[in-house]
């Protein structure tokens, strides 16, 4: 059984409150609305990481700017090597909560595609069998006319989880790129894509983290609160086969 | 450090069992540089899994051994940052990439094709940089990919692109210009400033 860690230390700022901290690595919980690296003169998040806990971090994976939610950075080139190995063997499994206002083509099931680059630095999925992007999902009735997303994807792929929604009609509530902008900008607060869960073992010790949203009005909500705290640990759910 | 980064990668891509599933060196080496010179810092995440051959996923039968692969790949994306940092010209087997008759070998054609096609799943991030036509920056862009192109296929059967080719410089000069070449573009890409 995986260690469940899910209890949040104290260190907080506008960037990210901490998760979990051990010699070898950190996990965070990165807000909404940051750049990852620090861009226009601001710092991004692992930057910020680096100040608070005073130490050099490793970024092995990443967070889109809207997307808010865990991450691990590792504190030696050693272990962002070890972390790096997992992470190309997808020996880490990663779980999103996504919310949308459309509803989705199939509620549940595999979506499966390439991904090529589009207009507006936009990525899309495409039926070429190279650079398949895999992504297994299930969507959930969450409040009036909002429906959760839990989303599993199987590479790093950049967007993937915003363009494979969007594939089935469901692209996530305020996503700047993806959704109709003019709609989305004067009802939502924030894209509300959140990396929830993490699952990963490491020198033979298993580590399970889960990390709630923060921000944004839907997140924050009753609804969604008790919702997502009827699933429990998200990899016991049936999920779909590859 | 350079010999170092790539002596060590080698080393890690001679392992039967990487050599058996991972793409060659030469082109690992191509893709990392390319990766690596990148506008925007791409993760490992998302581009370790693309060092692998074609449709399959990276898989290790030992976990020491995926580890050294990581860190040996790690190491050499470091040096190739390192470089463009300091505008260093990059330290690669160009020595391995002709033949006695002055020809591409398939390690130089490799390598090219490998920079080649990192760039292209990058090509959106370069885009984004709306480099000015005729500025330094775009002139070393523009210059690099031609080059790369020419060592990457220099037997392409299309008369224009033949006839673009006759008027590159050979490939010794190629081969010789590379390294300073890139580590200058990376140089570029990878710095905060003005693409006026």
């Amino acid at each position: 059984m995986p260690k469940i860690d899910s209890a949040e230390l104290s260190v907080y700022n506008a960037y990210f409150s901490l998760v979990f901290e051990n010699s070898d690595f950190v996990v965070i919980n990165k807000q909404a609305d940051i750049n990852f690296h620090s861009e226009d003169g601001e710092f991004g998040v692992v930057v910020a990481a680096e100040k608070a806990l005073a130490c050099k971090l490793y970024s092995v994976h990443r967070l889109d700017k809207m997307t808010s939610g865990l991450l691990l950075l590792a504190k030696s080139s050693q272990t962002a090597a070890q972390l790096a190995a997992l992470f190309a063997e997808r020996r880490i499994h990663k779980y999103y909560l996504a919310l949308s206002d459309k509803k989705p083509k199939k509620k549940q099931g595999l979506i499966k595609g390439g991904m090529e680059k589009s207009r507006r630095s936009m990525w899309k999925l495409t039926q070429k069998k190279d650079n398949v992007a895999i992504t297994q999902f299930f969507s959930f009735f969450c409040s009036e006319g909002i429906r959760l997303f839990i989303v599993k994807p199987h590479s790093g792929k950049t967007h993937q989880i915003r363009v494979a929604l969007k594939s089935i009609g469901s692209p996530v509530c305020g996503d700047p790129l993806y959704a109709e902008k003019a709609a989305q900008e004067s009802l939502y607060d924030r894209g509300y894509l959140h990396a929830y869960q993490l699952d990963f073992s490491l020198n033979k010790q298993n580590y399970s983290f889960q990390a709630l949203p923060k921000q944004g009005q839907l997140f924050l909500s009753e609804a969604f609160l008790s919702k997502i705290h009827s699933f429990g640990r998200l990899e016991k759910l049936p999920w779909p086969k590859t | 450090m350079a010999d170092k980064a790539y002596q060590l990668l080698f080393n890690v891509c001679e392992i039967p069992e990487i050599k058996k599933n991972a793409r060659e060196c030469s082109e690992i080496i191509g893709f990392i540089t390319s990766i690596a010179a990148a506008p925007i810092q791409i993760e490992v995440e998302q581009w370790m899994p693309f060092l692998w051959a074609e449709d399959s996923a990276p898989s290790f039968s030992d976990e020491q051994m995926a580890v050294d692969f990581a860190a040996s790949t790690l190491h050499f994306y470091e040096h190739c940052l390192s470089c463009y940092q300091q505008s260093l010209p990059l330290s690669l087997p160009t020595d391995q990439w002709l033949d006695e008759g002055l020809q591409v070998t398939a390690q130089g054609r490799v390598f090219a094709a490998g920079y080649l096609s990192a760039f292209q799943s990058i090509e959106a991030l370069w885009q984004s940089l709306n480099l000015q036509p005729g500025s330094e920056p775009e002139q070393l862009l523009q210059t690099s990919l031609m080059l790369l192109s020419k060592l990457a296929s220099p037997d392409s059967a299309d008369a224009q692109i033949q006839l673009l080719f006759s008027q590159l410089p050979d490939m010794p000069e190629i081969v010789d210009s590379l390294p300073a070449l890139l580590g200058r573009l990376g140089h570029f890409s990878t710095q905060d400033i003005a693409y006026a």
